[in-house]
């Protein structure tokens, strides 16, 4: 190990012309590979050289001191783990999910929450491209489509709570249970708070889980196929149990939520949580056409036991 | 006792040495020479021939981290690196003048070991500068018919580099048993 950093580092300052032991001089430098075969991926191996790397060094942005003091934007993500996904999430009365006959009951109508309210009112102010703020008769929440943020003058604990509580139908003005309002930000004071910004998903995300609890939205079909557009972006959202493993079932073909559940061996509520979540935030939808339906995607091939073990033990290494 | 190792590459100052001592059990091992040429604007030092780090997983079990060096004429360096690898972290620092042209480059240059593996990326600076989006790397991926996971990362936090490990992890094998 030390000798091959030496080695390379007396090559790199020319005391050592000879190639290093590591490269053998009749092999090409670059692995051959063989491109057809490809099934990840279209890109295919530079055979010339490109422009120096070194050209596109250049720094388009040297600090946003503003952005950078967005904390709750660029927050780590809460990893919620089994033990802890009652108290974190909360439980829903009435569902049991140790009973399979009960799942097809487990889901939610995300109009009869706030969540139902702040995705609507993000649908306008996209619609719209206008910053509105959404009056609830709770906090108000300011949706800011152009930076992609909302603006919430309460902590997670304060929305967690209002989450789970259906929105009641008594008007706040006009007979409408939440109204929207325009909002020009020279003129409101929130900007100066720039901790109490947010991502738009980040936010969606989590008020969906608080919403959900573990149900699955009432739109969706727990027997009909999903599909998962992209990965989530997990470092900046909270990760609920068997999240990651979901998702890189699911990038990888539409499967339906009972198959999900079956082929991870996990608890449904972790499975509807996370559909919850993805879907809240437009990155999952139910397959429509009838192919995707008959044609489930392959389970992705499990690798050899020992390398298994192998990522097991890393992930619990990760994990701490 | 078997060697497993995990890449991380990406442009210079994308964060690749700090993401490894972030996870490593051990002091860091750096090659670092003072940058002469272009580099120097980002950084005073630059990673030549590669970083070198340790997690412990197990009693005398062993991942060990490499990262490569930067630039691209430090590249002889990368095919070296990846023999025995179980996968690739790419980090790509958001505020470079074209973070697509260093995805691109750098998904192309390793093309041959992700497709063996696979690849987790990891996007630096994003409180620095907003743009491109997560969104917008996922748009030119899906271009490449690619869905791998791109992540907001603080190279500096432990955790986010940890949870784009993981997500290597589980984009190699789903089926991995978590807890």
């Amino acid at each position: 190990m030390l000798a091959a950093f030496k080695e390379a580092k007396d090559t790199l300052k020319g005391k050592k012309k000879k190639p290093s032991k590591l490269i053998k001089p009749e092999e090409p430098i670059r692995a051959e590979v063989k491109v057809e075969t490809a099934k990840v991926s279209k890109l295919k191996p530079s055979k010339e050289k490109q422009a120096p790397f070194e050209l596109a060094t250049e720094k388009k942005v040297f600090s946003n001191p503003l952005e950078q003091k967005k904390t709750a934007k660029h927050k780590a993500a809460m990893m919620i783990n089994e033990q802890n996904f009652s108290s974190f999430i909360g439980i829903v009365k009435g569902v049991n999910f140790n009973d399979p006959e009960q799942w097809r009951n487990a889901s939610y109508h995300t109009k009869q929450y706030y969540q139902g309210y702040v995705q609507s009112s993000i649908q306008v102010a996209y619609e719209k491209g206008q910053v509105i703020k959404l009056n609830s008769g709770w906090k108000p929440l300011i949706i800011l489509p152009h930076s992609h943020e909302l603006w919430l003058d309460a902590d997670d604990k304060q929305l967690r709570a209002f989450a789970g509580v259906e929105v009641s139908s008594v008007p706040v003005s006009d007979g409408k249970v939440m109204t929207l309002s325009k909002v020009n930000p020279k003129e409101e004071g929130f900007s100066t708070e720039l901790d109490k910004f947010q991502e738009m998903n980040a936010f969606v995300w989590k008020l969906a889980c608080w919403t959900s609890k573990g149900r699955y939205p009432a739109v969706l079909n727990i027997s009909d196929p999903i599909y998962l557009k992209q990965w989530p972006n997990f470092t900046r959202l909270v990760i609920t149990p068997h999240a990651m493993r979901i998702a890189a079932l699911l990038v990888v073909g539409p499967r339906s939520m009972l198959d999900i559940i079956k082929v991870l061996k996990v608890k449904p509520q972790y499975v509807f949580i996370f559909v919850s979540a993805a879907y809240a935030i437009g990155i999952l939808g139910q397959s429509k056409r009838q192919a995707d339906q008959i044609i489930t995607a392959e389970v992705p091939a499990i690798k050899s036991v020992q390398k298994k073990s192998l990522f097991s033990r890393i992930l619990n290494k990760l994990r701490g | 006792m078997s060697q497993y190792k995990i890449i991380f590459t990406g442009p210079v100052g994308a964060g690749k040495t700090t993401a490894i001592g972030s996870l490593s059990d051990v002091p860091l091992m750096k090659t670092d020479e003072a940058a002469s040429d272009m580099t120097k604007e980002r950084k005073a030092e630059t990673t030549v021939a590669m970083d070198y780090g340790i997690m412990n997983i197990n009693e005398g079990e062993k991942i060990h981290l490499y990262g490569t060096p930067g630039q691209e004429r430090f590249d002889f360096m990368w095919d070296i690196l990846t023999v025995g690898g179980i996968g690739l972290v790419l980090l790509l620092d958001n505020s470079r003048a074209d973070p697509f042209k260093d995805l691109q480059f750098f998904l192309k240059s390793f093309a041959g070991f992700i497709q063996e593996t696979g690849v987790a990326i990891g996007v630096t600076q994003m409180d620095v500068s907003t743009r491109p989006t997560i969104d917008d790397y996922h748009r030119q991926l899906k271009e490449l018919d690619m869905s791998i996971p791109v992540f907001s990362v603080d190279a500096r936090e432990k955790k986010d580099v940890s949870i784009l490990v993981q997500a290597l992890m589980f984009s190699l094998d789903p089926g991995i048993d978590e807890e």
